[in-house]
């Protein structure tokens, strides 16, 4: 009898690290996803070493005011001299940081709710669907205005502000997730085979709801840097000096029509890196369910 | 035996000759049909016999010039049909044809219908695009098609959701049919039906064949399908068909091991035993085909001649085929 | 049918009703004094006070939320700006056809492109075609729509000079708005469609079509196309909502006086009526659009339809 559990319990787990690789080998084969991979890698990695890499800091004022492109300043300088280079790659710690976080934490408070809704059903289900309506129905980025505005500027702030934009939607996503996976036959199968409940939800449910959340959340990860860019870009998030990106947009709008190097590189920055994360989520999507490969 | 002999001489009206199609996926060719030649007689059916994903359905669909291109690849092979050659013609031709001249039945009845298009329209759709009528005037055929296959004419407006499995199964037939087609291609056409509907939908097929003078070509798996219906049986393995010849030349005298085997799996209420015989093994990876006999592997006569170069097609009996080297030596046991 | 589409009105008045809570709740917390504000950084601490007082923000949070929810649902008084002093309820109704302009356009310009793009995708799927209209996509998700718009600005009224940079009066006022604030949604339809199109025309039925002698061009739009265009349609009703949300950015960047610059400067000046008047009305609205797209997706679909008028 024992040996019986043991062998069951064994197998499922083989399957899956073969299931984790098999994906992961899917993944680094498709060449658009690698390049995403990279430029992702890239930008932390660019992020992480500014200090090493960049000639000036974020905050040194130069000599050189609203200079173009050069080889001493590869995005030119500016209104104070400060070089932009630098500027961009100390701010990518901030937006990357910013992105991953709060992408993250309304992905996970997202799930939990969803997950409350989708297995307790009826009252429960009842009442976080009809929070989600609520919240679903203020357009996000005035929700993250308002918030933070009540709570202030600042890195932590900004990205509560951010991630309570995006529970309601995973929320939402997670509970029809997760009853589409309960209504399956092989739930129903792992039902008959005697399974404990926990086994079922833990084994089968929740790890047959991770791919896709995983892959929202990778895909998320560039809509909210730019929302966070939008809420620096109105004046609430982060404020200058921080070069964060959204507020390095906000600093040169001021001076676009004569300067546009100013605008162009950090809302390049910001592009790329979403970029990167679209092409990351989609590879790893294609990866997960190799029927909607091309 | 003399009216053979007289359309031998003439063209036939359906003449399939070394039809090749692979599926490509990722440079991976999946060898789904190998060289298939068959012949069929204007009212005749043939049955195609085969396990599931010996390449039935792909010999229909190249017939009818539905392939889905990409991924399939019509490698090589012609086939003529009432005195043209499908495979040379345009695709403005082929339009007229598909639906008009040959129609088709699928396998899958609960997929197969449009779900946003009422029944009824499905069906005078086929009528308006082969027959200049009027759109009243092809509802009205359409109607008549659905009183024909036992639906009344009233439910002409409602949505496939609303239609039984079997019910399904006959505004298929009554599409397929809806035309007067000279050729019809019967994919597992009672496959997805209970067994009790099976039998009506089989001999309402029959029926309406009859009275047309159809010709058919029945997919089927079910040996007691083609038994009831066909007149010709082609027994297909791995895309290459291994043994052909009249019902009779089969079911008597079945020859290729494989086809043996086949006959071995289908339990007999008159015997006494008590294990049926499963042909040992399984088909071959069509991406890997054995040299030689495809059948060879789960062969129990197959020697080393069998795993090596083509294996030449035996005329037994007039008309009975049989792709095999082990002939003689089984006859002697 | 149409007990269906009450019981969704009643289900709406809850939905709005709990926006209205929310949003008071989340701006009940917000630190600063609109007093303050209004009367500017010279006024006495004394005056400040006495304003405070006599907008009724001195009261605790329960008699507030009581007083703004029975004007706004019993009185239907949205209550005046704390900045002009006009009514927000005008104010509204002034601006909203603004907003509205540019979030219908976008839905238009986002449908008119997004759907074609992803027809075209999927009916050449693997070919040039197919990877130029993904690369579109691609580029339409990762580019932010403010950052686009600006960029727009410089190259189309700032170095052409052909488009206004900023402001109302004609048309050409909307042109760069508009396209920036459909951008992102083209790249996310484009890719549903594209998805949507690619599962159907794999679909036994369409195949059926096809052995029918229907043409290539007939089975895209006869058969493929309304099937494939169903799930579109609860994108499209998000696409819209979602851009009438953007314009709140959009109509910052071209100070164009709609609803969403009329709520962003709300925010940042604390004037409370302004803000909430403003999202209740976005909420109505939102509502009314998720309710069309579950009518039209009813009147679409025969298998929904029969769900409704069954129940």
């Amino acid at each position: 009898m024992t040996k019986t559990a043991t062998t069951t319990a064994a197998a499922p787990k083989a399957k899956r690290n073969s299931q984790t690789k098999e994906v992961l080998k899917r993944f680094s084969k498709s060449p658009l996803a690698m390049i995403g991979t990279a430029i992702f890698v890239i930008f932390v990695v660019l992020a992480i070493l500014a200090p090493y890499i960049c000639k000036y800091a974020y905050d040194e004022m130069t000599v050189d005011i609203l200079s173009g492109c050069s080889l001493e300043h590869f995005f030119g300088t500016d209104k104070f001299g400060r070089d932009l280079f630098s500027r961009i790659l100390y701010g990518g710690r901030y937006s990357i940081f910013m992105g991953v976080v709060a992408t993250l934490l309304g992905t996970a408070i997202g799930m939990v709710l969803g997950a409350i809704a989708g297995f307790f059903g009826q009252v429960a289900d009842n009442v976080v669907m009809r929070i989600c309506d609520i919240f679903q129905a203020i357009p996000g980025i005035l929700l993250s205005m308002v918030i933070s505005t009540v709570l202030g500027v600042g890195v932590v702030n900004t990205i509560i502000a951010l991630s309570i934009g995006g529970i309601a939607g995973n929320a939402r996503m997670m509970r029809s997730l997760i009853l589409q996976v309960r209504n399956s036959d092989y739930i129903e199968a792992a039902g008959s085979i005697n399974c404990s409940s926990a086994r079922i939800i833990f084994r089968h449910i929740l790890l047959n709801t991770f791919g896709p959340i995983l892959v929202g959340c990778t895909m998320g990860i560039g809509g909210t840097i730019m929302q966070a860019a939008s809420l620096s870009f109105l004046g609430l998030g982060i404020k200058a000096p921080i070069p964060e990106w959204g507020a390095l947009l906000n600093e040169g709008k001021d001076y676009f029509t004569m300067y546009p190097h100013l605008l162009i590189f950090p809302g390049l920055a910001i592009g790329l890196l979403s970029l990167a994360t679209c092409l990351m989520g989609d590879g790893l999507r294609d990866a997960m369910d190799p029927r909607l490969k091309k | 035996m003399e009216h053979k002999i007289e359309q031998k001489n003439q063209e036939h009206f359906l003449e399939v000759k070394d039809l090749t199609v692979y599926y490509t996926v990722s440079k991976v060719d999946t060898k789904a049909v190998n060289g298939v030649s068959f012949t069929l007689e204007k009212g005749q059916t043939l049955g195609l016999v085969g396990e599931t994903g010996a390449g039935k359905t792909t010999i229909a669909k190249a017939i009818l010039g539905i392939l889905p291109v990409p991924p399939a690849r019509l490698i090589n092979g012609s086939i003529r049909f009432d005195g043209q050659t499908l495979t040379e013609l345009p695709e403005s031709e082929m339009l007229k044809i598909r639906g008009d001249k040959i129609a088709m039945i699928f396998q899958d009845p609960m997929t197969a219908l449009n779900p946003v298009i009422t029944v009824g329209d499905q069906i005078s759709e086929v009528i308006s695009l082969h027959n200049s009528v009027s759109k009243a005037e092809a509802k009205k055929q359409a109607g008549e098609m659905l009183e024909m296959v036992g639906i009344p004419a009233s439910r002409y407006g409602e949505y496939p959701h609303q239609f039984s499995g079997g019910m399904k199964q006959r505004v298929v037939i009554a599409m397929a049919l809806a035309c007067d087609p000279d050729l019809l291609l019967a994919d597992e056409p009672t496959t997805a039906l209970d067994v009790t509907i099976q039998a009506q939908v089989l001999d309402m097929i029959r029926n309406l064949q009859q009275k047309n003078n159809t010709s058919m070509i029945l997919i089927t798996h079910d040996l007691g399908v083609v038994a009831q219906t066909c007149d010709n049986v082609a027994v297909v393995y791995a895309g290459e068909i291994i043994e052909s010849g009249t019902k009779e030349d089969i079911f008597d005298h079945p020859t290729h091991p494989y086809t043996v085997g086949l006959f071995g799996a289908i339990p007999k209420l008159d015997d006494d035993e008590e294990w049926l015989h499963p042909i040992e093994g399984l088909p071959p990876d069509p991406t890997q085909l054995p040299e030689g006999c495809a059948f060879s592997p789960r062969c129990p006569y197959a020697g080393p001649e069998c795993r090596q170069g083509s294996i030449p097609n035996t005329e037994l009996t007039p008309g009975h085929f049989c792709r095999c080297l082990k002939l003689e030596k089984k006859e002697e046991q | 049918m149409w007990r269906y589409i009450l019981k969704r009105l009643v289900m709406m008045i809850f939905v709005v009703l709990g926006v209205a809570i929310v949003i008071f709740s989340i701006m009940y917390f917000i630190p600063g004094n609109p007093a303050q504000i209004i009367l500017g950084s010279n006024a006495s601490e004394e005056a400040v006070q006495e304003l405070y007082a006599s907008m009724g923000l001195d009261q605790p949070y329960l008699t507030q939320l009581g007083t703004f929810l029975s004007d706004t649902f019993l009185h239907f008084d949205l209550g005046n700006s704390y900045q002009s002093k006009i009514a927000v309820a005008t104010e509204i109704a002034e601006r909203f056809p603004r907003t509205l302009i540019i979030a219908a356009c976008s839905l238009i310009v986002t449908t008119a492109v997004g759907i074609p793009l992803g027809i075209v995708a999927a009916t050449h799927q693997g070919k040039w075609q197919d990877n130029v209209a993904t690369l579109i996509s691609m580029l339409g998700l990762s580019l932010p729509g403010f950052w686009l718009a600006l960029m727009l600005v410089n190259w189309l009224s700032v170095g052409l000079g052909i488009l206004p940079a900023y402001g109302v009066g004609t048309w050409k006022h909307y042109v760069i708005p508009i396209i920036s604030n459909s951008v992102i949604g083209i790249a996310n339809i484009g890719r549903q469609c594209r998805v949507d199109v690619l599962e159907v025309i794999h679909s036994d039925y369409v195949t059926t079509a096809r052995a029918k002698g229907v043409s290539n061009h007939n089975v895209t739009f006869k058969h493929v196309m309304p099937n494939a265009l169903i799930p579109l349609i609860t994108s499209l009703g998000s696409v819209f909502a979602s851009s009438l949300g953007g314009t709140v950015v959009i109509e910052s960047i071209f100070v164009i006086p709609g609803i969403g610059l009329y709520m962003s400067n709300g925010i940042l000046n604390l004037d409370y009526p302004a803000v909430r008047g403003g999202v209740v009305v976005i909420a109505i609205a939102f509502s009314f659009v998720m309710l069309a797209v579950d009518l039209i997706y009813a009147y679409v679909d025969p298998r929904i339809k029969a769900q409704y008028e069954g129940k």
